[in-house]
Order: C-alpha cells, then structure tokens, then sequence
C-alpha cells in the first residue's frame, strides 16, 4: 500500500477497479460459469504423500509388465492379462484409490483448508460449481490413470504382431470405462466430501460396502456401481467377453443398462452435493484473530 | 460516489443460534454508504453478523437483505460484496496475480480484465512486488493484504471487513485505514469489526457496539463517549505519598467516588476524570505533591462495554 500507488487508485481513477460499478459484468450462468469454476480450480489437487502414494501404485503393474516383457519369454503378454491387470490394478484398486482422494478433496478442501468463504462468496450457481469441480476432479484422476493404461496395453501387447491395431477398440473401450467409473465415483466421493468431516475414511468405507454389493447373488450385484463399470469393460473384450464374466460373476448385462445406472448415481450425487452446498455455511476461521493489544 | 448506487444493508429481526448458543439476537440494524465500525469484545458476535452480511451464513430468524435481496445464494447480490475475512485462509499454492485472476474469472471478468485488475489492486495494497510469489510464503501482513485485493477487485458496492488490522505493522495499518477511508468516501457500504476503538475510530466517526448478540449501542464515536462519561472511571496514580495526595483530593468530595491506597499509588473512582487530572496537574505544578504517572485503568473495550451493560 505504498502512497503513490493509493491516491491514483483510491481517488476512483477509472483505470482501476474504483470506476462506475456498471462495469461489473453479469453473474456467470450456465456452461461458462461451469467453465470459471473448473478453470479456476486450484484447491483438491493431489500433492504431497498421496500424490506418491498413488504414482507407485499406479506405475506398479507397469514394472511387472516391464519385467515380464523382459524375462517371461512370452508369458503373461496377451490381452487377456491386459484385461485382468486393468481390472484388478486400475479399475478395482487404482482409480477408486485416486478418486476418493480428489473427489473428497475437490470441495471438502475448501473447509478443510479455510477458503471456503472466496467459494461461498463468488455469484456462481452453486450447481456450477458443484459440475465444474467435479469435472476437474474426474479430469485429474483420468489424467494419473490413462497414461498408465496407454503404457500397459503397450507392454502388454507391443510383442504380438499387429495386436496393438487390432485391439485398440478395446482400447478405447477401456478408456471409457475409465472416464465413467472417474465421473461416478467422482460424483459419489465430491458429495461425500461436502457432507462430511473426515470423507477420505468415510469414502473407502463407502467403497468397501460398495464392492461387497457388486459380488451379491441375484441382481443385487447391479445396485453397485462398480458391478456396471466392470460389466462394460467385459463387454468390450470381444471373444473374451463371456470366459472373463464366467471368472468374475459378472452376468452380461447390457450396456446402456449399466451407462444408464452409472448416469443415474452420478446425477443423484450431483443433485445432492448441490442441495448441501446451497445449505453449507462458513462457520470458523482457521486461526482466530490476533489481540491489536490497543485499548479504547 | 458518481456513478455507484446507494447501496443500503439491512438487518431486520436477526438472530442466530449454534446450539443452545445464541451468537446474535434479534438485531436490527441499517447500513448505508461510508465506513461503519462494528465494535465489540471477542464472542460479541461480530463474526457472525459479518458472515451473515457476507451471505456465509443463514439467519436462524429474522432477514439480511441488500437493497432488498437476500444475500445467501443470490448472485446478483454476490456481485456486489466482497468480503475480508479473519481467517487466515488462502491458496497457498497459488501466486498472488494468479489467485487475483482466478477470482476476477469466475467474476465473470474476461482474462485480459482481470488481469488488468489484478495488477491494479496488487499496486493498490502495495504488494505488486510480491505478485509472483506463492501465498504460502507470504506473512500475516502481507495475506491481510492478499484477502483485501481479492476483495476491492470486482469494485464492491458492499465491502466487509473481519478484524482487518490484525497483524499489520503500524506503517501498514496506516495504509490500509487510507483504503477503507477512501472507499468509505467513495460511497461504498463498508461495515469494518475490531474489538479495539481507536482503531474503528480511525476508520469512521459511524460505530454500532455490540454485546452478547445485541446491538448495545449505535451512533457516533461522540454519542458513545457522552455514554461512557455517565459513568465512573477509575485512574491510578503514581506518587511518593499516596496518603497524602489522597487526602488533599478527598476536600473535593464531588470529585471523588473512592479512593483505594497502594504502597506508591492511589487508585480513584471519579466520574469527572478530566477536573480529576486538572487538579493533580495543579498540585503537581505548585510543587506540593511529585506525580511520577497517571492512567485509566478503563479505556479497554471491556470495560467501556461493562459499563454500558450496567
């Protein structure tokens, strides 16, 4: 706050912010207030121990693949261990691993970390806000997890001749289980990191129900959310699909039965995070003022 | 004040609980364009207030309106305050310009806008030499700092400030009490908490007190000092020979309400403290008694706040 700088600005000079508040535009709506958000997102990234933590899980399977390549002459390179390995690496361990991190954190960091009155203050519609972290949260986690696919499904497949081309559909199917698996559980982790004090504990809990359901006899294995995801990634597998569902207990499902039963969690979790947002106050401070020392 | 509306905060019938705590109860209270000091202990409950002005929170009964919108989850309403909190929160991965940028982005400022403002408002709180640098390194100075930028960005018409001079070196505060004059002189709704007076006095001649959730008293730094010299107020004096000087102030018995003696002070209650000095100033003067200190022992809020509850 040096004097100069004060009495230009502070005189209302219409260089600055001090001009006619008609200058102020409109409260963003729609796509671009989703757009602001997700741009302007810096809390609830991964940093620190979990970013590790997560980058050796992930890089895991990549070194016994890479071993494997090296010393197994032959063995273990197929598609079918590119499945398995997806399945039980990534898609049962690794991405819900790094999701519950980032989708507890995409809001919950904000109380955590005592910048939730900048969030509550901004005149964004609180379900903008809700889409535009729980998109950056998917993004974040798909962008640790489909490198690591790229490099598997290379590893895995590089040594047969002309199976990288030929399967790359499964690919891409892949990838979409992925990026639905990151938007439902993403959706599912973000509200519970709104809803609650200590969601990172409460997320795995969730999980560890949630995939005790997605093995229950009888149909009740569809009221899971992972039971859909694994479905579709058997669905892609072509002439595997069957033998892969026979050793996991998956029933063939349809597809658009399972993207319309992940689209339906993710709604409701998004409804919800919106209704406890619009209702979430900013009650403490993380550090309580300081005595001036001065006196009356 | 050309150009910006007269922005109006009102408090109608407010109270709010946590649990069985009441931290604000039936206030109502009208803000209007200039600096308005909110003043009291700490748990008065201020903070609340503010963030129900700010629309952080939600009344339990009664309505905060601006202009006659709500605050909470209103956006046209939003856009219009900024907010200084106590809390000591901010990104601190992010570098200053950056955290500016992104606040005026999701302001609905284009990038160039915000950027321009970003610059603007960092010169402004004297921090454009920092403007690189991570939050996370900065001092308590300098985040006081940080947290007003953010605020004076989208040029609020409502600007509210939690305890902002906590943490502030003297040069500083200076400045920042220039800001909030300023803005007060440019028409903006500024409503500015402490629980120290001169500093509020600084700011603004406008203050409302406020004690256990009530709006104890709203007006002037005059009308609440006409208050307070409705009542007594004690003063220790330091001298060679406290009986003595007591005995010479006790012949003017309008003067004194009790006189309490110390091993090298006295301690009086008067409620005419200035005839009180006048006459220690005289005797001192004619050389009859040696005086080494005088003070009020009640000029801390608490007990400017326990004299008016009684």
């Amino acid at each position: 706050m040096d004097a100069t700088t004060t009495s230009t600005v502070g005189s209302g000079d219409s260089g600055g912010p001090s001009g006619s508040a008609a200058r102020r535009p409109a409260p963003l709506r729609g796509f671009a207030a989703v757009k602001a958000v997700a741009r302007g997102t810096t809390s609830g990234r991964l940093k620190g121990g979990r970013l590790w933590l997560l980058v050796i899980l992930l890089g895991l399977p990549l070194v016994v693949q890479l071993l494997i390549l090296i010393f197994g002459e032959g063995r273990g390179s197929s598609f079918a261990s590119f499945i398995e390995t997806v399945d039980a690496a990534y898609f049962q361990f690794g991405l819900p691993l790094a999701l519950i991190f980032l989708g507890t954190a995409a809001l919950g960091d904000e109380w955590e970390g005592g910048t939730a009155f900048y969030l509550l203050g901004l005149p964004l519609p609180r379900w903008s806000i809700v889409v535009g972290r729980w998109l950056v949260s998917a993004a974040r986690a798909l962008m640790l997890v489909v490198p690591a696919l790229a490099a598997l499904f290379v590893l895995a497949l590089a040594p047969h001749d002309g199976a990288l081309a030929h399967y790359f559909p499964v690919f891409l199917w892949v990838l979409l289980g992925a990026v639905l698996m990151s938007l439902g559980y993403g959706a599912i982790f973000l509200c519970l990191g709104l809803a609650l004090r200590r969601p990172v504990l409460a997320a795995f809990i969730v999980y560890m129900v949630e995939r005790f359901v997605s093995v229950l006899p009888r149909g009740l294995a569809k009221l899971a959310l992972s039971y859909h995801v694994r479905n579709l990634l058997y669905l892609g597998t072509g002439e595997f699909e069957l033998q892969l569902a026979a050793a996991t207990n998956i029933e063939s499902t349809p597809a658009w039965q399972s993207v319309l039963s992940i689209c339906i969690y993710m709604a409701a979790s998004l409804f919800l995070a919106t209704w406890l947002l619009r209702r979430k106050e900013f009650t403490g401070s993380i550090a309580p003022p300081e005595s001036s020392g001065g006196t009356g | 004040m050309s150009g910006r509306p007269v922005t109006v905060v009102r408090l109608e019938g407010v109270s709010r609980w946590y649990g069985d705590v009441i931290a604000l109860n039936n206030v109502d209270l009208e803000l209007r364009p200039g600096v308005t000091g909110l003043l009291g202990p700490n748990g008065a409950g201020k903070s609340t207030l503010i963030r129900l002005v700010t629309g952080l929170a939600t009344p339990g009964s009664g309505r905060v309106s601006i202009d006659g919108r709500p605050v909470r989850n209103d956006m046209t309403t939003l856009q219009r305050v900024a907010h200084v909190p106590d809390g000591d929160g901010l990104y601190e991965d992010l570098h200053a310009r950056a955290f500016l940028i992104d606040q005026a982005l999701q302001r609905g400022f284009s990038r160039a806008e915000s950027e321009a403002r970003a610059v603007v408002v960092l010169g402004r709180v004297g921090l454009m030499d920092a403007a690189d640098r991570k939050a996370g390194s900065f001092s308590k100075g300098m985040r006081q700092r940080l947290k007003l930028a953010q605020a004076l960005l989208h040029d609020p018409d409502v600007l509210v400030l939690d305890e902002p001079l906590t943490g502030l070196d003297p040069v500083m505060r200076r400045s920042f009490i220039r800001v909030v004059r300023e803005l007060g002189d440019e028409g903006v709704t500024v409503l500015v908490s402490s629980h120290v007076l001169h500093e509020i006095e600084a700011m603004t001649n406008s203050i409302v007190l406020l004690h256990h959730g009530q709006v104890l008293a709203e007006g002037t730094v005059a009308d609440i000092r006409d208050l307070l010299e409705q009542h007594a107020r004690r003063i220790r004096i330091t001298t060679d020979d406290p009986r003595g000087l007591g005995a010479e102030l006790l012949m003017d018995a309008d003067m004194i309400l009790s006189v309490a003696i110390e091993a090298d002070a006295l301690v009086i209650e008067t409620r005419r403290p200035d005839a009180l000095c006048g006459t220690i100033q005289r005797l001192a003067a004619e050389g009859r008694r040696k005086v080494l200190a005088i003070e009020s022992l009640d000029e801390d809020l608490g007990s400017v706040f326990a004299y008016l509850v009684n």
